[in-house]
């Protein structure tokens, strides 16, 4: 078979296959059409499954060759890495993951380290925002005042003392905010299923790679 | 209970409209009758891999955590993709360093997708000899090893296509705080003013999606572009009658909405 049919033709023809079975069972009441969506379903966390293992297969290469290499400090945390992957791993397959030292693990370090990325976004969202409140144009005139009655009237003591700047923020957020929130939901919404239109019917097949002389 | 789902008839009758008028403009009117205006996040692309090659600095390439699985997702994953094919292709031709971390054990099975169409950008260029997957698309399954790549190789440019939850804001002021131009585009509402805020171009919600109509030119994709933004007017159009009509405490059109 060419290149072609096996890189471009066969793909197309699946997807087309599939997305209007998706389409179907979204749509209709056929039982049939419900039974093949969810086997294709299924399908798809398999090929998922499949996706994990090369991620793990390259975590483990990429970290051997920065061993290798010794360059710099990051070769050490590369040991550490591998020693923390494979032991985790070890733990997981052979005591499985509900025994309690894989619960140890994931409830004492994973999670705990995981939990801290998030109060960290908050130093990020102050940087974030003097970065964007600086005045250089008048629209970024009108985003910093806006932002700073929204700022000021979630302080309760300046909501106590000028309850006006809190009906100026309820009217913001209730009428300014979410009819822009609404028309960028239109907007995406009418943009995934013209999106779904070029990828089912072929028209969109950029995510198929490029060939030689494209 | 009759063919088609409850609740869903006028869903259905809308999404074939939608797909009639766009093979309306496709086949019947040509795409060449319609312009797709100028995308300046787009542009910098180009701009932005040049100056990667000037300072001899890397170009970072990220789409999310989405994945292809889940279906509020995938959309905002394949435009990622597709900005990723854009943007390898013109690292290949200029021969600058580019690097796609693939984050979220959510969405693993773009990496199989973005190593091929990496691979493929290389080779019709050309160059792939230069093509290394196990350097070029690291899997980081957490966001913090996304911001110590910021901080480790200093790149001169951040493009972040695809769908983003809190790590849109984090990892766009950890490049932005390395020196690297930025072009950030999501779907997901509440992080677009974080891309705004935090991005030198940016992409808003649906801007992402014509990305491949804009870089190709194909009249059959901009025909497409065309067929949206008339039912962006009919949107509109609905939205003030149904506003005009629930204020005069006529229910009809939103009743019949719901069906």
């Amino acid at each position: 078979m060419s290149t072609k049919i096996v890189r471009r033709t066969i793909p197309l023809i699946i997807t087309f296959i599939v997305g209007m079975l998706m389409i179907g069972e979204w749509f209709f009441n056929v039982a049939s059409i419900d039974q093949v969506a969810e086997s294709v379903r299924q399908w798809g966390v398999l090929v998922s499954a499949f996706a994990m293992g090369l991620g793990s297969v390259n975590i483990v290469i990429r970290n051997l060759r920065r061993i290798e290499k010794r360059e710099g400090t990051d070769w050490l945390y590369a040991i550490w890495l591998l020693i923390v992957f494979f032991g985790f791993v070890g733990i997981g397959v052979g005591m499985g993951s509900a025994s309690s030292q894989y619960q140890y693990i994931y409830n004492t370090i994973l999670q705990p380290l995981s939990g801290t990325m998030y109060p960290a976004t908050l130093f990020f969202l102050c940087s974030a925002i003097y970065r964007t409140f600086r005045i250089r144009s008048y629209q970024a005139l009108l985003f910093v005042a806006t932002g700073a009655v929204i700022l000021v009237a979630n302080a309760p003591v300046v909501a106590a003392t000028f309850p006006l700047l809190v009906a100026t923020k309820a009217w913001i957020m209730d009428v300014e905010l979410t009819a822009a929130y609404r028309a960028i939901l239109i907007g995406i919404g009418l943009g995934t299923i013209m999106l779904g239109f070029r990828v089912i019917f072929g028209l969109e097949q950029t995510h198929l790679g490029r060939e030689e002389g494209d | 209970m009759g063919i088609i789902a409850d609740g869903k008839i006028v869903d259905f009758t809308f999404l074939f409209l939608i797909w009639a008028v766009a093979a309306l403009y496709i086949w019947v009117i040509g795409g060449d009758k319609f312009n797709i205006r100028r995308m300046v996040a787009i542009d910098a692309i180009e701009e932005a891999v040049g100056r990667a090659v000037e300072m001899g600095r890397a170009v970072i390439m990220n789409i999310g955590g989405g994945g292809l699985l889940r279906g509020e997702y995938a959309p905002a994953s394949m435009a990622g993709l597709t900005v990723l094919g854009y943007c390898a292709g013109i690292t290949a031709k200029l021969d600058a360093e580019l690097l796609c971390p693939m984050y979220s054990s959510g969405g693993v099975e773009t990496i199989p997708v973005a190593t091929e169409l990496i691979r493929d950008a290389y080779m019709a260029e050309g160059t792939l000899d230069r093509f290394n997957p196990e350097e070029m698309i690291p899997f980081l399954p957490v966001q913090a090893s996304v911001m110590a790549m910021a901080d480790r190789v200093r790149p001169a440019a951040n493009i972040m296509v695809g769908y983003y939850w809190h790590e849109s804001c984090i990892w766009a002021e950890a490049f932005g705080r390395v020196g690297a131009i930025q072009v950030g585009g999501t779907t997901n509402l509440y992080q677009i003013p974080f891309f705004a805020g935090a991005c030198d171009y940016v992409l808003i919600g649906e801007e992402i999606y014509p990305v491949s109509a804009y870089i190709s030119k194909d009249p059959r994709l901009i025909a497409t572009i065309a067929a949206q933004d008339t039912f962006k007017w009919i949107s509109l159009l609905l939205l003030i009658l149904g506003a005009l009509l629930v204020t005069a405490g006529n229910t009809w059109l939103s009743n019949l909405l719901m069906n």
